[in-house]
Parts: C-alpha cells; sequence; structure tokens
C-alpha cells in the first residue's frame, strides 16, 4: 500500500538517494527545501510520515517540528529527524522539539528503510 | 639630621636628653643649697652672733663702769694700798680684758654697715680706758674726772646700743633676703621640672613619630604595592638609617613585584591566545568534520542503492568495485567519525549524558556486535560476568563505543585463540577487562598506542586498517568518568585492557 512520505531535504544528493530508497519499496515522496516550506507541505498534503533534516536554510528542523506538532491537524504525523547535526545534545534538542526518531547522517538507506517501515505498518 | 642618624641611636636620644636635663637641676639646686647654707651662716655666725655679742659687750662695759665707779666711791673713804682698792682695780682690768675679748669677737664678725660704730666704739673705749686705767693706778681724782668718765661712758653705751641696732637690723635683712631666695628658688626649681617634662613628652612623641611615621608610610605604600599600584613613590629611599634601607628593599620588592605580574599578564594573554587558538582548531575540526559527512552520506547512499539493484541488475566485476568503493568509503567515514569525537573532546564540546544503565546490557550489545567478526577469525570470544551488577550511572553510549573499540581491537590483532571479556565489580567501582592471545605489546610502546594517531607498529595500520584513534579516544572517555584505562601486556604473550570506572558518575558530568 503506497504511503505519502514527506522529505524535508535542502541537499539535492540527499533528496535524490531517498527518492530511490521510497520509490524502490513503493512509497510516493513530497519534498520540501526548508522548514516553512516542509509545515506548509505537510498542511497540503497530509503526509503518513516526515523525514525531517536539522541544518535547514529559512527556518531550521526544530522548529519546523514544533510548528507540525502544535497544529491540532498535524499533531499525529510520525517524523524522523535524520541529521548530519550530531554534536552531543542535539538528540535531546531533536526529541525535546517532538520528534519521533533520530537518525545521524550518514545513515545506510537498509536501516533507514528499516526505521521508515516501523512507523508506516 | 635625624634621617641620618639609626633608629638605635635615634631611641636614646630622648632619655640621653632627659638625663641630662635632670642632671643640670641636680646641679642647680645643689648651688643653691650651698648658696642657702651661705646665707644661713652670714646670718647665724655673722649679724646674730654681731648683735648678741654686741648685747654682751654692753653689759661688760656697764659692769667695767660701775666697778670704777664704786672704786672712786671707796676711793674717797679709804687711803690708797687698801686692800679692797688693789683688788677692785685688779677686778677692773680683768673686766676690761672681757670687753677687749668681746669687742674683738664684734669686729670680727661685723659687716661693712658697722664700720662707723665700730669705729667710734674703739675711739670711745680707748679714751675711756685711759681714763678708768688712770684712777685705778692712783691719779688724783676731781670732779672733773668723775664727769668726763661719766661722759665718755654715756657715749660709748649710745654706740653700742647703735651696733646692736645696726646689727640685729642687718640679720633680720638677710633673713628676709634668704626667705625669698629660697621662695624663688623652690619656684625656679618647679618651674624647672615644668620644662623638663614638657621637653621630655615633646621628645618622646617626636622621636617616637620619627620611628613610627617612616615605618607606617612604608606599611601603606606595601600594602598598595601588594594591590598592584606599583606607581606609588615609595618616600624615604635617601635616607641613611634602617628606614632608607627598608625604601630601597621595597623599592626593589616593588620592582620585582611589578617584573613578576607583568610576566604573569604575559603568560596569561599568551595562554589565552593559545587556547583560543586551539578552541578554533578544533572547533574548526569539529565543523570541517561535520561537513565532510554530507558528501559522504551520498557516497555511500548511492553505492548501498546501487549494489541493492535499485537502479538495475549490476555486472559482477562493477559489484567488486562498488564493494571496494564501500570498504574505502566506510574507513573514510570511521575516521571522519574519530576526528570529530577527538576534537570534541579537544574543544571540550564532548559532554557525557550520565543516565542509569546496566553494564550487563552493554556487554552483551557489544557481544552480539562482534562476535560474528570472532567467528569469522575463528576465534572464541567468552564473557564472564558476575550474577547480579549493580545498576551503574553513566553515558551508556560511549562505554558502549569504548568497549566496542576495546574487544574490536583484541579481535582485530588475534589471529589464533581467544579474546575473553570479564567483568568484575567492587563496592564503588567495576572493572573491565578484555584479554587476547594477540602478539602483545612491547612496554615501550605501551604508553604510544594511547596517544593520537599510534599504533604500535606504524605497519599495522596498513595491515589491519584502523585509525589510530581509538584508544585515545577510549582513554579520554573513560577519564571523563572519572575512571582509568590501561594495559597488560608482553610481546608474544597477548594483551589484556581494563578499564575501571565508578559505578556512579557524578551528575556534574551530565
Amino acid at each position: 500500500m503506497s504511503k505519502r512520505v514527506l522529505v524535508v531535504e535542502d541537499q539535492e544528493d540527499n533528496r535524490e538517494i531517498l527518492r530511490a530508497l521510497l520509490e524502490s519499496i513503493g512509497h510516493q515522496m513530497i519534498e520540501a527545501f526548508d522548514g516553512e516550506a516542509a509545515v506548509a507541505k505537510a498542511i497540503e498534503y497530509r503526509p503518513d510520515l516526515i523525514l525531517m533534516d536539522i541544518q535547514l536554510p529559512v527556518m531550521d528542523g526544530y522548529e519546523a517540528t514544533r510548528r507540525i506538532r502544535a497544529n491540532v491537524e498535524l499533531r499525529s504525523i510520525p517524523i524522523i529527524v535524520v541529521t548530519s547535526y550530531a554534536l552531543s545534545g542535539d538528540e535531546e534538542k531533536a526529541r525535546a522539539a517532538g520528534c519521533d526518531a533520530y537518525v545521524t547522517k550518514p545513515y545506510s538507506p537498509r536501516e533507514l528503510v528499516a526505521k521508515i517501515n516501523q512507523f508506516l505498518k | 639630621m635625624l634621617d641620618r642618624l639609626p633608629i638605635g641611636i635615634k631611641v636614646f636620644i630622648a632619655p640621653a636628653i632627659i638625663i641630662a636635663l635632670m642632671l643640670c637641676v641636680m646641679l642647680v639646686s645643689e648651688l643653691a643649697v650651698r648658696r642657702q647654707q651661705a646665707a644661713f651662716l652670714q646670718v647665724v655666725g655673722g649679724s646674730l652672733t654681731t648683735s648678741t655679742t654686741t648685747t654682751r659687750l654692753l653689759l661688760a662695759v656697764a659692769d667695767v663702769q660701775s666697778e670704777i665707779l664704786r672704786y672712786l666711791q671707796l676711793r674717797q673713804r679709804l687711803a690708797a694700798g687698801e686692800t679692797v682698792l688693789v683688788d677692785l682695780s685688779r677686778s677692773v682690768i680683768s673686766k676690761y680684758q672681757l670687753v677687749d675679748r668681746l669687742f674683738l669677737t664684734v669686729k670680727s664678725t661685723s659687716g661693712a654697715a658697722e664700720s662707723d660704730a665700730i669705729s667710734n666704739i674703739t675711739d670711745f673705749l680707748t679714751i675711756h680706758r685711759a681714763v678708768s686705767l688712770k684712777i685705778v693706778d692712783g691719779a688724783p681724782v676731781t670732779n672733773m674726772t668723775t664727769s668726763t668718765l661719766m661722759a665718755h661712758y654715756q657715749q660709748l653705751q649710745s654706740y653700742i646700743v647703735e651696733l646692736a641696732t645696726r646689727s640685729l637690723e642687718s640679720a633680720q635683712n638677710s633673713e628676709t633676703e634668704t626667705e625669698k631666695f629660697i621662695k624663688n628658688f623652690s619656684y625656679y626649681l618647679l618651674g624647672g621640672l615644668i620644662v623638663i617634662m614638657a621637653v621630655s613628652i615633646f621628645l618622646t612623641i617626636y622621636v617616637g613619630r620619627a620611628i613610627s611615621k617612616p615605618i607606617t608610610n612604608m606599611i601603606s605604600v606595601m600594602s598598595s604595592i601588594a594591590v598592584g599600584n606599583f606607581a606609588v613613590s615609595i618616600p624615604g629611599m635617601q635616607r641613611r638609617d634602617e628606614i632608607g634601607a627598608m625604601a630601597r628593599a621595597v623599592g626593589v620588592f616593588a620592582t620585582v613585584s611589578k617584573q613578576l605580574r607583568d610576566r604573569e599578564q604575559s603568560l596569561v594573554e599568551a595562554r589565552a591566545l593559545a587556547e583560543g587558538a586551539s578552541r578554533h582548531k578544533s572547533q574548526f575540526l569539529a565543523n570541517m568534520s561535520h561537513e565532510l559527512r554530507t558528501p559522504m552520506n551520498a557516497i555511500l547512499g548511492y553505492t548501498e542503492l546501487i549494489l541493492d539493484n535499485i537502479y538495475g541488475e549490476l555486472a559482477d566485476k562493477m559489484r567488486a568495485v562498488l564493494v571496494r568503493i564501500q570498504i574505502n568509503g566506510k574507513h573514510l567515514l570511521g575516521l571522519i567519525n574519530d576526528v570529530l569525537d577527538l576534537s570534541k573532546i579537544e574543544a571540550g564540546q564532548l559532554t557525557l549524558s550520565a543516565a542509569e544503565y546496566s553494564i550487563k546490557d552493554v556487554v552483551h550489545n557489544v557481544y552480539g556486535a562482534v562476535e560474528p567478526l570472532a567467528r569469522a577469525k575463528g576465534l572464541a570470544l567468552t564473557v564472564q560476568m558476575p550474577a547480579k551488577l549493580p545498576t551503574a550511572q553513566g553515558d551508556e553510549r560511549r562505554i558502549t563505543q569504548v568497549l566496542l573499540n576495546l574487544v574490536g581491537n583484541a579481535i582485530k590483532f588475534t589471529d589464533k585463540g581467544d579474546v575473553a571479556i570479564t567483568v568484575s565489580s567492587s563496592e564503588l567501582s567495576f572493572t573491565v577487562a578484555i584479554r587476547d592471545t594477540g602478539p602483545g605489546i612491547a612496554l615501550a610502546d605501551q604508553l604510544k598506542i594511547f596517544e593520537e594517531f599510534q599504533q604500535a607498529d606504524s605497519s599495522t595500520t596498513k595491515k589491519k586498517g584502523g585509525t589510530g584513534l581509538g584508544l585515545a579516544i577510549s582513554k579520554r572517555i573513560i577519564e571523563m568518568h572519572g575512571g582509568q584505562l590501561r594495559v597488560d601486556s608482553e610481546p608474544g604473550a597477548g594483551s589484556t585492557f581494563y578499564f575501571t570506572i565508578p559505578i556512579k558518575v557524578g551528575a556534574e558530568l551530565s
């Protein structure tokens, strides 16, 4: 069953890898390049899952996660933070913002697929 | 002038001056007493003697006169040569001798003021004596003789009375003078004592201040220097006494203190600069590592997608090359991760997130992760743990990282035999030992392996892979937990790495 996954990522290569990965397991990918666009796309498409980068232009991933969590209609969408922003305390900050899982880059695509499947069952 | 005298001498000046002044007063008193004595003697031995002797002289003269008058009366009735007359004449002569003696005393004791009276008395006494002696010698007596004698006697008597009055007056005068002198003298003595006391007090205060003031000044100067005010001027540098020596010593002290402070300041600045530079370097490394991960993600991600046939079936030759790309990419990522860890440690950005954890779980997780590697090399991997272990507190992720590194190393360097993990605990800490049957490490290399980018034999890096950063990072992580990481090894006898960490790591590490 095809699901809609919103990928918030400013790096084209990373988006490309995720697109190939998601399409290979039969999911539809929606893209957003920054935090503000992420919130807008979430409202527009109501995705089943969000993959959120932290270091983003305009609005960072923490703030975007907080906005989505503050919206009653979007609140229940699972959010996986995917970031190379891996200084100590970053995971705590992401969890505090309201994410459901935390994956550091570089990730193994296979591991990420396993994580995605956990939330889309 | 006072500045040139040593304090040791200055201290004696005041008492010396006071003693000298007191000696003066004693001398003056002695002189005064002597003068008073002289004055007393003048009254007692002079005027007073004159006065009393004169009175006696008057009586003696009256006695002589009455004897002569009696002789004259008897001469009219008796013949010359009668015994009574002879006796009387002898008596008159002897009484004159008494008169002479007394007059001699009067003359010797009388003062200049009485000299007129004395000469008058001398004259009239001579005449009176001449007339009297003529009578007792038997010269004819007439009425004229008697009346002349009487007249002379009266003159003599009045002069003697005058002398007595004069000498009494003189005695009274000198008594008054002496009294006045004694009175004045006691005033002078009192005044002198007051002056001495005033001078003593002044001298004591002056000398005291002359000593204490420069010392007080020096104390405030030294206090200023102590708080770092080196610009303060030091008084008394030119003095030749102890204060001068002290001032010069304080000058040296101030100069040295200033040099020390300047040196310390420049050291602090240099240190701050060095620390800043080190922080910048570490920050740069941390940022670089982060930036390096993004493209690594794309490289490894695409590689894995291709290997997973997402872009279609892959020729075997191409797959083999891609596997090499993947292996090398992962090694590069390992390097980047280690450098990031190390630079975070150097920059002080690696903090522990302390939470409760089970060392048992840590060991089981690590065992699960590395067991396939051991099996692939034909090595036995064993774990020995007490059944019960206390719940520990610390950064589970970091401790897992350390154990993974140590066990991974053991498997990597051991070709034959086994690797054993042993956990033991005491009341406050537990120890994890990882023993292998590998080549062992020479004593000289046992310290080097904990340094960055060092392996016991640099050729092993090429043979066995690895960044040479793992042990350095592990050591730092264990030390951040308040523990120690050590090695026991001998070439050919295998190695045992063991770390001891407190069961509860303080909350300050979180």
